[in-house]
């Protein structure tokens, strides 16, 4: 019982962690454009345009580990061999 | 046999050997979104009625955008022979993505065998495009970048075809995560009112409202902006992948 609490908790504080990183990234990202916007409005446009790929690819970064404690949450159940 | 036998017995359950390759729920999404690509952009951008006036706007606003922002900047002029093959990728996953909206269908890019097939038609044509544009030797020569010193080059070229396995792979969770993490918000949302119902009744009552507020939002948003996007990073990494193989920096 103890080690099926602990494998949920691990999926828990995995998923928790994965997603404080995703969203510190894209933080990071959408202040420089932010700040680049403020400085330079007419460059609004160009910046937008840079900021969506790159977030897109570290969204999708983050979903890789949220697929992994996905997997490991909904597999926890699986029957003791022998 | 009528109707319900061939139903039941040869197209629900069909399988070839030790596969399943009967019809699903999935599979008749992505039968409804080739149809409906198919009417649109036969059927309706060649007649001249007010209403196709109006739709044919919003959509050469959409192939203007990604020949002139997508294909072309990363591919070059070379780029336009391949153009149709990202038109039809990029619009198909877009009707997937919007398919799985409507109450009662499905997101057949909510599958991972849907989303996998797409990376590995990504794959097939990265390297269908490189080896017609260079010939398969040089090809393989231009699959390490150029100007390496040549004790680098053998730790280089399995590098590289990890990276390629790699690429294909993220490409197909990105999609598949996206479409189903939205529909799992969503679901979460509408959970917590049986949930709540299920300790006391008139908890639950007070929790819809807010319930559903919260989960029409997430709807907007994955609307709005993950359907659109999702389907536009997935053409772009594409045309990125073949413009490197298409013509490599030298």
């Amino acid at each position: 019982m103890l080690y099926l609490g602990l494998g949920y908790l691990g999926a828990g504080l995995g998923a928790g962690l994965c997603l404080l990183a995703a969203s510190f990234g894209i933080a990071r990202l959408a202040s420089a454009a932010l700040e680049g916007t403020a400085r330079q409005p007419e460059a609004a446009g160009a910046l937008r345009t840079s900021m969506i790929i790159p977030a897109a690819l570290i969204e999708g970064l983050g979903f890789f580990a949220l697929v992994i404690c996905l997997l490991i949450a909904l597999n926890l159940g699986l029957p003791k061999a022998g | 046999m009528d109707f319900k036998e061939i139903l039941e017995h040869h197209i629900l359950d069909h399988h070839f050997g030790p596969h399943f390759l009967g019809l699903s729920k999935h599979l008749l999404m992505m039968w409804i979104a080739a149809g409906a690509l198919i009417l649109l952009f036969k059927v309706l951008f060649k007649s001249e009625g007010a209403l196709a006036r109006k739709t044919k706007v919003v959509f050469e606003m959409l192939v203007l955008f990604i020949r002139d922002d997508v294909v072309v900047p990363a591919m070059g002029e070379a780029g336009k022979k391949y153009l149709h093959y990202f038109l039809s990728l990029f619009f198909f996953i877009l009707f997937c993505n919007l398919l799985g909206l409507i109450p009662g269908a499905s997101t057949p890019t909510g599958n991972i065998a849907v989303t996998a097939t797409l990376a590995l038609c990504t794959f097939s044509l990265i390297h269908i495009a490189g080896i017609r544009e260079h010939g398969v030797g040089h090809y393989i020569h231009s699959i390490v970048p150029s100007g390496l010193p040549g004790w680098l080059v053998p730790i280089m070229f399995p590098i590289e075809l990890i990276g390629f396995l790699t690429k294909t792979f993220a490409l197909s969770i990105r999609l598949f995560m996206n479409m189903i993490a939205g529909h799992i918000v969503i679901l979460a949302f509408l959970g917590l009112i049986f949930i709540f119902g299920a300790m006391n009744p008139w908890l639950g009552l007070a929790t819809s409202p807010v319930s559903v507020i919260l989960s029409l939002f997430i709807y907007f948003l994955e609307l709005a902006i993950v359907v659109p996007l999702q389907a536009f990073i997935f053409t772009f990494l594409t045309a990125l992948f073949v413009g490197a193989a298409v013509r490599p920096e030298h």
